[in-house]
């Protein structure tokens, strides 16, 4: 290929010079430009706004939107879900929980008759006050240190302590229910109960709507 | 530490005023446009008007590319302060040329385009609107250059320079399209044409 093409230096390629005279035709006529009165360039934008406006007059701006939202969308999901299990794993593995006692009250004797198999006393901090304990696992520290707390109340490890049943027909104490397992199920066996106590006031209240019922019809 | 930076420093003063120096006219001129300056815009019109005209002639029909270098060069005026560097003014205002020619087709039927060209065929010659009409079936990149080229009449060099190209790029497309353009028009490679003709 000669250089001709290139820079219009060496010797002329014949058909580069014929399309050449043949296409000249085409080109560009001086014309005077013809700039409104009114047209003013615009002042150039500072900060962000280059950027936005570049963005904005992008074509693939509506899809780039569109992909970023949805990645948004996706990611904040991720992060409450990993966020709602960590949560969860971190209560279950709770190696400490601070119980707080009211003064003069017997904190860590009481903690430590009430302490179940998995429940250790490791440190009293103030005593008579706080009183730190490590726990093996546990769903829910609000609901174990209440537990705790009262199953430590004094006086009710001398009654006989109530047995509840559980689902697979197995009582459990007052100190089973001090554990993680235990406190579990205390209120899905609380839920059994009411949902029973409920069923049974609906029949009570049925028969005697049928005993009304019969009666009305006697008397007529 | 301190010396280190005091060196850059220098460095960068330095760096700024050989920028200054070694700044182009078209530059100033943008620089000049933006402050209000219309003469100095004009001169940037005349000196790429030919650059904008074979943009849209290698897209757009014939008759339509004179208004629509116009739309361009005013679309250039109003947002000149868009214009991060003043240096390429030239592959801007080409950009601005390729999407007004997008923008004809989105908005421009079929049919009047047809009609366009069948007058274009009349007055400038059947021949040279058929070789027209070939280079722009070829792919873009030779298209344009090729336009450039033999239609503006640029050397290889300034259609690098003007549409911020490498020069390297530039040579291959032209090398390339010129291949392809001869076997589309049907010319041997020693010039003897298949047909006889066109």
């Amino acid at each position: 290929m000669s250089d001709y093409l290139w820079d219009k230096k060496g010797e002329p390629d014949a058909e580069v010079a014929r399309l050449e005279a043949l296409l000249g035709a085409f080109g560009h006529e001086p014309r005077t430009l013809a700039l409104p009165a009114e047209a003013t360039p615009e002042p150039r934008a500072s900060g962000l706004l280059p950027f936005v406006s570049r963005l904005r007059a992008s074509r693939l701006f509506a899809p780039a939107a569109l992909a970023a939202a949805a990645a948004l969308v996706v990611a904040s999901v991720v992060v409450a879900f990993a966020f709602l299990r960590a949560q969860r794993t971190a209560a279950r593995s709770a190696a400490e929980v601070t119980l707080s006692f009211p003064p003069g009250a017997k904190g860590k004797k009481a903690v430590d008759e009430a302490t179940p198999a998995g429940v250790r006393a490791v440190e009293e901090k103030a005593e008579g006050e706080k009183v730190k304990v490590v726990a093996g696992s546990l769903p829910r520290p609000e609901r174990r240190r209440k537990d705790v707390q009262v199953a430590a109340a004094p006086g009710r490890r001398q009654r006989q302590l109530p047995t509840v049943e559980t689902a697979k027909g197995a009582g459990l104490t007052l100190e089973q229910m001090g554990t993680s397992y235990g406190a579990s199920t205390l209120v899905q066996n609380t839920r059994l109960l009411a949902k029973e106590q409920l069923v049974y006031a609906l029949r009570f209240t049925g028969a005697k709507l049928k005993d009304v019922q019969e009666k009305a019809v006697k008397d007529k | 530490m301190f010396e280190v930076e005091t060196g850059t420093l220098i460095f960068a003063e330095r760096g700024a005023e050989a920028a200054a120096q070694a700044r182009s006219p078209e530059a100033a001129l943008v620089e000049s446009a933006r402050a209000g300056d219309r003469a100095a815009f004009e001169r940037l019109y005349h000196s790429f008007a030919p650059l904008v005209h074979g943009v849209l002639l290698a897209r757009v029909p014939y008759g339509e590319v004179s208004d629509l270098v116009q739309d361009v060069f005013l679309t250039a005026f109003r947002k000149l302060g868009a214009l991060r560097d003043p240096e390429r003014f030239g592959p801007w205002v080409a950009i601005i040329a390729r999407n007004r020619a997008a923008d004809f087709y989105r908005r421009t039927r079929q049919t009047e385009e047809l009609r366009d060209e069948i007058a274009q065929r009349a007055g400038r010659g059947a021949e040279a609107c058929e070789a027209l009409e070939v280079i722009r079936s070829l792919p873009e990149a030779y298209r344009e250059t090729l336009v450039l080229r033999l239609v503006e009449g640029m050397t290889g060099p300034e259609i690098a320079e003007r549409t911020g190209l490498r020069p390297a790029s530039v040579r291959v497309n032209l090398h390339r399209g010129m291949k392809l353009l001869r076997q589309r028009l049907g010319v041997k490679p020693d010039g003897d044409r298949k047909d006889g003709g066109l």
